[in-house]
């Protein structure tokens, strides 16, 4: 075992050689693997023509005798492909809408040539048209230790614009354009009993895993065009190419993918926060939105440093596509994202913050916490939407964190729930689910918005002080390296443990089990309040009679999840009490004698289970309020009669 | 300046005819409140003494809409029924009054009294509910073509800018409210002559078509005029109404009252409108007299 540390040390020590550092002193995290892309992009015929130097470390104590490389453009390659079977036929249509990667030439790093081993195989679905996985047989396996060299060269065609890859016009966003090494995990990693790779098909429902990498990528390109990558701009000079060409030398250090976007219309704007340097790319007519796109990704910036671990990286690009690159809007890229904007977009609805912020926040939640997105979405989308909200009705206004008018507030962490809640299909599936294989639509919801609402929930339960701690330590433990969902449990219970004692119990598996793992609902209810009265005599001769009541509230559980809550009781002399409730009967009561008379009682006062499904039953009175169902009734009388004097002649 | 003194006539005429306008409130009233008190008694029995009515002391709750439409699914279907039935009631019963108002605005149309108005208003039912359909379906079609496909074009144009929707949206949906004034005042112009009698159902269409290009602008500019009016009236009308938020029942009956007064505010803007029209039409008339006299009204030498 001690060898084994030994030489894992030793590797980890030794990988930065393979790539000198330049943007940060140390590197971030252990060098798995390295990409050298010289890249030419052709804008009549929409095609990258790469090559490519690439290595990969094994750090595994395993010997191994394959590769295996993502080819995601082949997604588009064909109606057979395992995207288009899951995403409908209606996805590509003309020739234009097509794309694929095509390696004209594959060697190792004695020249080799490995063309001749490779096959593309289909982990995910056996499907043997999808053509989004290669293996390549090594000719001497990788020992422990061993630095597999690829190189390759390889031809992209781009597709017409498709779920935020592709080209529309000169409109260029180059994403998922290289081939790309699947990730090998060691034994005990994550999930994984034995050594193997992790590299998954490109599926309608899922998005990436891939280890930090190192990326110096040399992109040329017509001199019109302005660019933006993941990496920092280190040099610029004419092409070799031809006179109206230029080629730009891009570096990236510790980011999980490399994409970039090219487009002659963009206008540039930069700011700094702190050490970030911020650089936004956006069509000239948008010049209003520039502003609210900086103090977007700067109060992201400022949240996640305080809330959760800094941004290493001293640089971020934002691009803000144009019109007709709307289709590549929200997306990540860790130190490039993309936002959607638009001229004219009021201020009073904070949609284009809210994009900023979310996807800002996966350099995050995916980013340096490389959780595998494919396997456990709710790791990133969930975790990542918790976030978003937290951010979005922080700064933005806690009950108008999406939509801040003065008849209607929206608060952003409603519109998670409201998903939620809605949902015919909230209880089809658990939360841990491949993202491929949530049926009847149901990814978004559940791997974006159950796990933020029970994410809400369990902050609800343990505190927000104790919840930034948690995810503190998470960051701190898990920064680039590849956590998965019980990494952050044994934080959770770490954590929860070290601040309540077993207040929760020996730990929050119990919690876990309900949100994550299981399909329940959660919703709690007062179903009656009874108030009775006696008389009593101060003494058997006194003629002073007091009266008291004996009170009883009953309240139940209609759901599965159970979770201790709280019950706030208000008295007729407006006192209050709380009391506590493990919930876990489906019926429970609460006696007060000589109390006085209960006027209210609510379940969870605060609404902090925001994982309950109905927040309407969690309380009762006595003495219900009319006015608020007035107020309603006259409002929406004179809204729909102004509404039909108008449409009618 | 003669639309100017349309309007001027017009108010006068639909404050003379005070009775008409209580009569259409009532019957506004009487047909939403199909819609809203079964909705209000759903509502109120799904909240059944709960506390989170004290979330909507600051207005429309996001959660709590969610709840009253998630778990309480009568409402959400109500309300959806509901509302297309009462576009559906809305359209019969508008035509329905119109005859009596159109009836009531005349020069010479002193009637303002229930059973003068509903007589008129059934006498010309049927040809005003099929106005009311012919130009509503012109109004919808016009929007279509005008507005959602030139709009929709030039924002999918592969090198269009947001600019350039935004920008042809405004354009195109200046240009669809020309369209729909003068479609408007085709209907007012048609309406207007219905009831002045003597015309066939298309003679009045076509009279409402003719009249409303032989005297274009005066008619437009009144049309543009009372649109503008509208719209400045509503707006803060609704604000108001949205940010209002009494706390007592007092205060909740004070709400019903004054947003009921406002709205029959809304309903006198709109008979102004109409009595403009045909206050404009009658004007009209004597200038065609004027210039075109028919032979019956020259006088023998």
């Amino acid at each position: 075992m001690k060898k084994k540390i030994l030489l894992l040390l030793l590797i980890a020590s030794a990988s930065p050689v393979l790539f000198p550092q330049i943007i940060n002193k140390e590197p971030l995290s252990p060098r798995h693997t390295g990409y050298k892309i010289t890249a030419l992009l052709d804008p009549e015929a929409k095609t990258v023509t790469g090559k490519m130097n690439a290595f990969w470390v094994n750090h595994s104590t395993d010997t191994v005798r394959e590769v295996r490389l993502h080819m995601y453009m082949n997604a588009f390659s064909s109606k057979k492909s395992t995207f288009v079977t899951e995403a409908g036929n209606d996805r590509l249509v003309s020739e234009n809408d097509f794309g694929s990667i095509e390696m004209t030439m594959l060697a190792d790093g004695r020249g080799n040539d490995l063309l001749p081993v490779t096959r593309y195989i289909s982990p995910d679905d056996d499907n043997p048209d999808d053509r989004t996985v290669l293996k390549v047989e090594l000719p001497e396996p990788a020992m422990p230790g061993d630095t597999v060299h690829l190189k390759a060269e390889f031809k992209t065609k781009l597709p017409r614009q498709i779920i935020r890859t592709g080209y529309n016009g000169d409109f260029f966003f180059v994403a998922q354009w290289f081939p790309k090494f699947g990730v090998y995990e060691p034994a005990w990693t994550r999930y994984a009993i034995k050594g193997e790779w992790n590299c998954h098909q490109f599926h309608r429902n899922s998005e990436f895993y891939a280890n930090h990498s190192v990326y110096e990528v040399e992109i040329t390109l017509p001199v019109n065009y302005v660019t933006g990558t993941c990496g920092m701009l280190l040099s610029e000079k004419p092409a070799v190419e031809g006179e109206n060409m230029k080629t730009q030398l891009w570096r990236a250090e510790d980011i999980v993918d490399f994409a970039w976007t090219a487009w002659p219309g963009y206008a540039v704007y930069t700011d700094q926060w702190q050490h970030v340097k911020l650089t936004l790319l956006i069509p000239p007519e948008r010049s209003s939105q520039v502003a609210r796109q900086f103090t977007a990704i700067k109060n992201a910036l400022e949240y996640l440093t305080e809330n959760v671990g800094p941004y290493p990286w001293p640089y971020a690009t934002i691009v803000d596509p144009p019109l007709k690159g709307a289709g590549c809007g929200g997306m990540e890229y860790t130190t490039l994202f993309t936002s959607e904007s638009s001229f004219g977009a009021p201020s009073f609805v904070h949609f284009p913050e809210m994009v900023t912020i979310h996807e800002f926040g996966h350099a995050y939640f995916m980013g340096i916490l490389a959780t595998n997105e494919f396997e456990e979405p709710w790791m990133d989308e969930g975790m990542n939407s918790f976030w978003e909200q937290r951010i979005m009705d922080h700064y933005y206004g806690e009950n108008s964190g999406m939509l801040d008018l003065p008849v209607l507030k929206i608060p952003d962490k409603a519109s998670a729930r409201s998903s939620y809640v809605s949902s015919r299909g909230r209880q089809l599936v658990s939360n841990n689910e491949f993202s491929w294989n949530y049926p009847d639509n149901t990814y978004g919801m559940m791997s974006y918005n159950k796990a933020s609402v029970w994410l809400y929930s369990l902050m609800g339960l343990i505190g927000e002080e104790t919840m930034n701690e948690i995810y503190k330590v998470y960051y701190s433990r898990w920064a680039f390296k590849y956590p998965c969902a019980n990494d952050f449990i044994d934080i959770v219970n770490e954590i929860v443990t070290d601040t309540y004692g077993d207040k929760f119990g020996k730990d929050m598996n119990w919690f876990f089990d309900q949100t994550l793992y299981g399909t329940g609902i959660c919703d709690y209810r007062i179903l009656d309040i009874v108030n009775s009265e006696s008389e009593q005599k101060t003494d058997s001769d006194s003629t002073v009679v007091l009266k008291t009541y004996t009170s009883k509230v009953k309240a139940g559980r209609t759901g599965e999840v159970t979770l201790p809550v709280r019950a706030l009781f208000r008295f007729d002399d407006g006192s209050e009490e709380i009391r506590e409730w493990d919930g876990k009967e489906r019926y429970h009561e609460w006696t007060f004698i000589g109390r006085g008379k209960i006027v209210s009682a609510i379940i969870d006062p605060e609404y902090k289970i925001r994982m309950d499904v109905n927040f309407i039953n969690n309380s009762r009175t006595i003495d219900p309020d009319p006015v608020p169902v007035k107020r309603i009734a006259s409002k929406t009388l004179v809204a729909v009669q102004f509404l039909l004097n108008l449409i009618l002649l | 300046m003669k639309c100017l003194i349309a309007i001027k006539t017009g108010l006068l005429r639909s404050l003379k005819a005070w009775k008409i306008l209580v009569i259409s409130w009532t019957i506004y009233l009487i047909m939403v409140a199909v819609l809203v008190l079964p909705l209000k008694a759903m509502v109120k029995k799904a909240f059944a003494g709960s506390l989170v009515t004290e979330r909507l002391a600051g207005g429309i709750d996001a959660d709590v809409l969610t709840d009253l439409f998630g778990n309480y699914p009568g409402i959400p279907s109500g309300f959806i029924a509901g509302s297309l039935f009462l576009i559906l009631a809305g359209f019969i019963v508008n035509a329905f009054i119109t005859g009596g108002i159109f009836s009531a605005i005349r020069k010479d149309g002193s009637m303002n009294s229930a059973g003068e108005f509903f007589r008129s208003a059934s006498g010309y039912f049927w040809k005003m509910l099929g106005l009311t359909m012919t130009i509503t379906l012109i109004i919808i079609i016009s929007f279509l073509f005008l507005v959602l496909l030139p709009v929709g074009l030039v924002s999918n144009a592969s090198e269009a800018a947001d600019k350039a929707g935004y920008v042809s949206s405004i354009i195109f949906g200046g240009f669809f409210m020309i369209i729909l004034s003068v479609l408007l005042l085709v209907a007012d112009y048609s309406r207007a002559a219905m009831v002045k009698g003597g015309r066939s159902f298309f003679g009045t269409l076509g009279f409402g078509f003719s009249e409303t290009f032989r005297h274009f602008f005066p008619s437009l500019t009144l049309m543009l005029m009372m649109m503008l009016i509208q719209v400045v009236y509503t707006l803060p009308v609704l604000w108001f109404t949205g940010i209002w938020r009494p706390a007592t029942s007092g205060g909740a009956l004070l709400l019903f009252i004054v947003t009921q007064l406002l709205f029959s505010l809304k309903l006198y803007i709109k008979m102004v409108r109409y009595a403009g029209v045909t206050s404009l039409m009658e004007i009209n008339s004597v200038t065609n007299l004027t210039e075109h006299p028919e032979p019956d009204s020259i006088p023998s030498l």
